[in-house]
This record gives structure tokens, C-alpha cells and sequence, in this order.
């Protein structure tokens, strides 16, 4: 998170990028077929947010969602397409859908 | 009030200069076309609020740098020495001219990111695990650019005159 220059914070750009296959995500229908609650995602993730995004929205940036389930994590997906910068800008300017917000959310910014 | 800090390239903790010579040389070295990478990382502030906020950036920064791998819980890479450098030497730049500080971000490739947001624009350089440094710079009006950072002082001051603080 960053100061987004009007006395609140944004996602930084920085957290919408690939890192082998892709983005990681937890995709909302495998939770759900699982009876999962949404927050489960961030089981091990101690201390970060969670954002919604509609996959309608991501397909419609030319991303493509994969299901790439691991042992701890069932309803693990990957965000797969290259991360432009426009891409990355239309991922902040549309992460506004809390889950839940981060704990720490100014542990690196620059204030 | 003028307070000065230097700090050796490889490095990550900034100390007041203790010569007089080390900003000399800064002075004397400052042409329009001299490359910002190869500058002394010596930084001049004209109050102590300034320099607060630099150290507390500085701060940030090696703070990163300590970061362990997988430190996203995604299989993150630590934050290369070369992008640390790299940063550090871009910090200095922009310490000596008058941009806003820049948030410092970890990138989970190894890279660093500093980030302005103001209400007139949105700048962003990236600094990858090798040292490279993409800018991308989005203007209130739509109005974007983006590519490699020349290595030229010029061209950073440039950017970094659209988050000054007085932009």
C-alpha cells in the first residue's frame, strides 16, 4: 500500500505482476464448492489484504484464469497474460472491493 | 539549514558527510548530460525536514533489503544487490532535486519500485533484479509515457519534475 496522494492509501501497482505462471489468486467458485469462507485465502498470508475482482472484468483485459491447485491451497488460480503497464493501472484503479484490507498497510511507503 | 549525507554505493545506511571534499566533488562533477548512475551518492537538503524524510525513505529501503526469500509467500526472490544499488543511486538523484520522496515498494521478482501519486500525475520507476529502470509516468489528462530510463540526469529531472513538490 501506498499514500495515493489524497491522504488515503492504494495498492501499489507493484502487487499486480507475474511471478512464474502468473498472478495468484483464489478463485471464488472452487471456495465455494469447497464451503470455504473467502478469507481461507489468506490462511499463511498473515498480515495481507484480499481483493475481489470480477473474472468477467479480467477476461476482458485479455488475462486468462487458470485453476492451479496446490496441496495447502485447492482453490489456488493463476492471472495469466503479460502485465502492462495499463494492465497493472486498470487492476488499481479497480481494486476497491475489500475483502479485507491489510493489516500493516504502511509498512513500506515512503511518509 | 543544511544538512548533508553521503553513503558508499554499496551500501544501504546513509551517515553525514564528514568531508567537505565528498560534496565538492559532487559539485564540480554536476553537468547537464553527466549520467545519474555514476554520481557520488551525496545528497545536499535545505532543512531538516528534508532530510528527515530522505533517512526515512533510506530506512525503508534497507528494510527491504533484508527481506527473505518468498518474503510474499508466493516464492518472492530476495531484493537483488544490483536493483538495491541501483535504487539507492536513483534516491540520491532525487533527494537533490526537488521531488516529493517516493514510496519504496519490493517487487517479487527481486526489483524495487519507487511510486508518486499526486492529484497532476502518477510516476513510477522500476528497477529490475539487473539494474534496468522502466518509467511510467500517467498525467491527470490521460496523457501517459513509458519505457527505459535514459541514463542521463536530464532526462530523470525531467520525470521527476512532475512530483516536485511544487507540481
Amino acid at each position: 500500500m501506498v499514500p495515493d496522494g489524497n491522504g488515503d492509501m492504494r495498492v501499489s501497482s507493484a502487487a499486480f505482476q507475474n511471478l512464474g505462471a502468473g498472478m495468484s489468486v483464489g478463485l471464488t467458485a472452487v471456495l465455494d464448492l469447497l464451503s470455504r469462507d473467502h478469507l481461507d485465502v489468506l490462511l499463511g498470508h498473515d498480515g495481507y489484504g484480499l481483493l475481489r475482482f470480477n473474472v468477467g472484468w479480467i477476461r476482458a483485459l485479455q488475462q486468462n484464469l487458470t485453476h492451479s491447485p496446490t496441496e495447502p491451497e485447492p482453490w489456488h488460480g493463476d492471472v495469466v497474460g503479460t502485465k502492462t503497464n495499463g494492465i497493472k493501472k486498470a487492476f488499481v484503479n479497480n481494486g476497491t472491493d475489500w475483502i479485507r484490507r491489510p493489516e500493516m498497510p504502511c509498512e513500506f511507503d515512503g511518509t | 539549514m543544511t544538512t548533508t549525507y553521503a553513503t558508499e554505493a554499496w551500501t544501504s545506511t546513509a551517515t553525514p558527510a564528514t568531508s567537505q571534499t565528498r560534496h565538492d566533488s559532487y559539485l564540480l562533477s554536476e553537468q547537464p548530460e553527466a549520467r545519474w548512475s555514476s554520481q557520488p551518492l551525496v545528497a545536499k537538503f535545505n532543512s531538516s525536514a528534508d532530510a528527515t524524510d530522505f533517512q526515512k525513505v533510506l530506512s525503508k529501503l534497507e528494510l527491504l533489503l533484508d527481506l527473505p526469500p518468498n518474503w510474499d509467500t508466493y516464492r518472492s526472490k530476495q531484493i537483488a544487490r544490483t536493483s538495491f544499488e541501483t535504487t539507492l543511486a536513483l534516491l540520491f538523484n532525487i533527494a537533490n532535486s526537488a521531488a516529493r520522496p517516493p514510496s519504496v515498494v519490493p517487487m517479487s521478482d527481486g526489483g524495487l519500485q519507487l511510486e508518486w501519486h499526486t492529484s497532476k500525475a502518477d510516476l513510477e520507476l522500476t528497477v529490475s533484479p539487473t539494474g534496468d529502470v522502466e518509467v511510467f509516468l500517467d498525467m491527470q489528462d490521460g496523457e501517459t509515457w513509458e519505457g527505459r530510463l535514459a541514463d542521463s540526469r536530464d532526462r530523470l529531472e525531467r520525470f521527476l519534475g512532475y512530483v516536485s513538490r511544487t507540481a
